[in-house]
């Protein structure tokens, strides 16, 4: 049995006010910080923030914690509320940092996006992931939730909702920097967005390169196009996505330009037309199988899109 | 129930009385730690114990590790491993398990930067993990050589550093029959430079190999999984492929004597509807598509 080594995956890490932690250095590189609204004790302030009973109020402070490039971690604690009421209330600006929520459910920790149409979550520094949260609109007809404008962009296990009905985002994610937000992946995501004014789930209206959208449930009324956009982009991968677009329109699946590299595979649609369609998945230059659609308001089963 | 008097957080010592609690099941051996990004890295004795005192390279964090024992290095997030000769990364020690940590333009990096510049894999059982690998230089001739047993290549991300830079074959099989057993795995692929061949290129006859859930998008000039070797009950199945080339058959391609199970793969080509080309295999619901905004079919057909 070895007997050296002094910081293992299971990590110690002294922390102020004399606690001791142990921690898996995969998931966490460098330092961990706590926020949690719930908590009576929160406070965005210096000595706090490092441990789950004295932690910081807002994800937004946390943030401002952490250090570029190390892979600092942020944990949302069950309960955790993150209000926004202005574009850019929650910014993103370090690189290398994982949001990880903690809890289900109800206890998922939301990300409220309220007040004014243009409120907003941006998305600055490269390679930031943020995982099990609930980005929530809670405001009609917003423009944008998510508006990532850095690379290697990550969404991972969370769900966008609506507060209540017409409480809703046009938009879930917004790719805003033509070619400087390469690498977005949204995996395992779950969306619920049903209003009528919605036009995308996440639009990628720049020419990245590499973008991944795979195992996503998306269930709402996207008028526009659920996943793609007008941006012609470089090899992205889409595949193994199930989408309920009840959106009357036959064209608005899986859509991105003519120009557009890639491969589409083992999606599944639904959409709001009458009739089965074969121009849900449009991408003329992606390779693409084994893709089905099918009009949702008939009782009928999908066939291969395209044909 | 019984108190256990050890278990899979097991406790041990440490250097300087600093005590420790680890899994056992992913860390059996000693662990070391490389950053070359760390203003304290040194390969120097006493270092690479501690994220905080690594050592700078992995090519020395090898070199500390003992044969069989199942030690594993960790390259902290910002890490770069620059590669620029053949053998430049050996891994020669038994059982070593590189993990790579940091995500995006952090996650741990080899960085190939010449021609010939290349990862050798001369001991059995290892096993490189959520490692970034970038082709630095034009027309690398090979990646990885792989010439012995049960090697796995699992959560890499392979791309390019630049238009033209390039491996023509990213992972060779390098060894006939003594590389058997090679495991690829979860990795995502970006290798589209117009002289490359190979994505793996099985040339022996080992036994046992498995292609599985990779995302490849390349230009398979030859053929991006496969080769002329014999091989014996491979599986290669969940594959999604984009191959910018217009070769027939250059997605899934084995000899005709092969045998194994080839099931669930997807793929495209710029120009040819034949994709796949596996005689005496089991083959189930591939689909491949000569791009041309259309669905892919069945290929082989079915008869």
């Amino acid at each position: 049995m070895a007997t050296t080594g002094a910081r293992t995956p299971q990590f110690s890490q002294k922390q102020s006010g004399g606690a001791f932690a142990y921690a898996d250095i995969r998931r966490h590189p460098a330092a961990v910080f706590f926020v949690d609204s719930t908590n009576s004790l929160a406070s965005d302030s210096e000595g706090f923030g490092e441990n789950p009973d004295m932690p910081f109020a807002t994800i937004d402070y946390a943030v401002s914690q952490c250090t570029d490039s190390v892979g600092d971690v942020i944990y949302a604690m069950p309960g955790h509320i993150e209000v926004l009421t202005a574009g850019g209330d929650l910014d993103l600006d370090v690189i290398g940092i994982s949001v990880r929520g903690l809890g289900e459910g109800a206890l998922q920790p939301v990300i409220s996006f309220t007040t004014i149409i243009s409120v907003d979550m941006d998305v600055d520094a490269a390679s930031i992931t943020c995982e099990n949260l609930n980005f929530q609109a809670a405001f009609a007809d917003i423009t944008a939730m998510i508006d990532v404008n850095a690379t290697d962009f990550t969404l991972r296990n969370c769900r966008f909702t609506q507060s209540a009905v017409d409480m809703n985002a046009l938009i879930c994610v917004q790719d805003a920097a033509g070619a400087g937000s390469d690498r977005i992946t949204i995996e395992n995501c779950e969306a619920i967005m049903y209003d009528a004014s919605n036009t995308h789930f996440v639009n990628f209206s720049g020419t990245g390169e590499e973008h991944i959208v795979r195992n996503n449930v998306l269930l709402g009324d996207w008028g526009t196009i659920a996943v793609g956009g007008a941006g012609v982009l470089v090899l992205w991968t889409v595949t193994d996505n199930y989408i309920h677009n009840v959106a009357v329109t036959d064209d608005a699946g899986i859509v991105t330009a003519g120009t557009t590299t890639g491969l589409i595979y083992n999606n599944r649609l639904g959409y709001g037309d009458v009739g089965n369609a074969t121009t849900t998945v449009d991408a003329d230059l992606c390779a693409m199988c084994e893709n089905y659609s099918v009009d949702s308001v008939s009782a009928a089963q999908g066939i291969l899109d395209p044909a | 129930m019984a108190l256990t008097e050890r278990t899979a957080l097991f406790n041990r010592l440490v250097q300087r009385g600093v005590y420790d609690v680890t899994s056992i099941g992913k860390h059996p051996g000693d662990i070391f730690f490389v950053n070359s990004s760390h203003g304290y890295a040194s390969d120097a004795a006493g270092f690479g114990k501690s994220p905080d005192s690594p050592v700078a390279t992995i090519d020395y964090a090898i070199s500390l590790c003992t044969a069989g024992a199942g030690d594993v290095i960790y390259a902290m997030p910002g890490h770069v491993e620059t590669i620029a000769a053949a053998g430049g990364l050996n891994f020669d020690i038994a059982g070593v398990h590189l993990i790579g940590l940091g995500s995006g333009t952090i996650q741990a990096l080899l960085d190939f930067t010449a021609e010939a510049s290349s990862c050798t894999i001369t001991a059995a059982n290892v096993t490189i993990e959520d490692m970034h690998i970038t082709s630095g230089f034009v027309d690398i001739t090979i990646g990885f050589d792989v010439s012995a047993e049960d090697f796995t290549f699992r959560h890499n991300r392979v791309d390019m550093s630049a238009a033209n830079e390039n491996f023509l074959i990213v992972i060779q099989d390098d060894d006939a029959a003594a590389a058997g057993r090679m495991t690829i795995e979860d990795n995502v692929v970006y290798q589209n430079d117009a002289q490359n061949t190979h994505f793996v290129d099985f040339g022996g006859t080992g036994d046992g190999h498995i292609i599985r859930r990779n995302i490849i998008h390349a230009f398979g000039g030859t053929i991006l999984i496969g080769g002329a070797g014999v091989v014996t009950m491979v599986q290669v199945h969940d594959n999604y492929i984009y191959n910018a080339s217009n070769v027939a058959d250059s997605c899934i391609n084995f000899s005709d004597t092969t045998t194994g199970i080839v099931a669930n793969n997807r793929s495209g080509t710029l120009g040819s509807a034949a994709g796949n080309d596996c005689i005496i295999m089991s083959l189930l619901e591939n689909y491949h598509v000569n791009i041309s905004d259309a669905s892919g079919v069945l290929d082989p057909i079915a008869t």
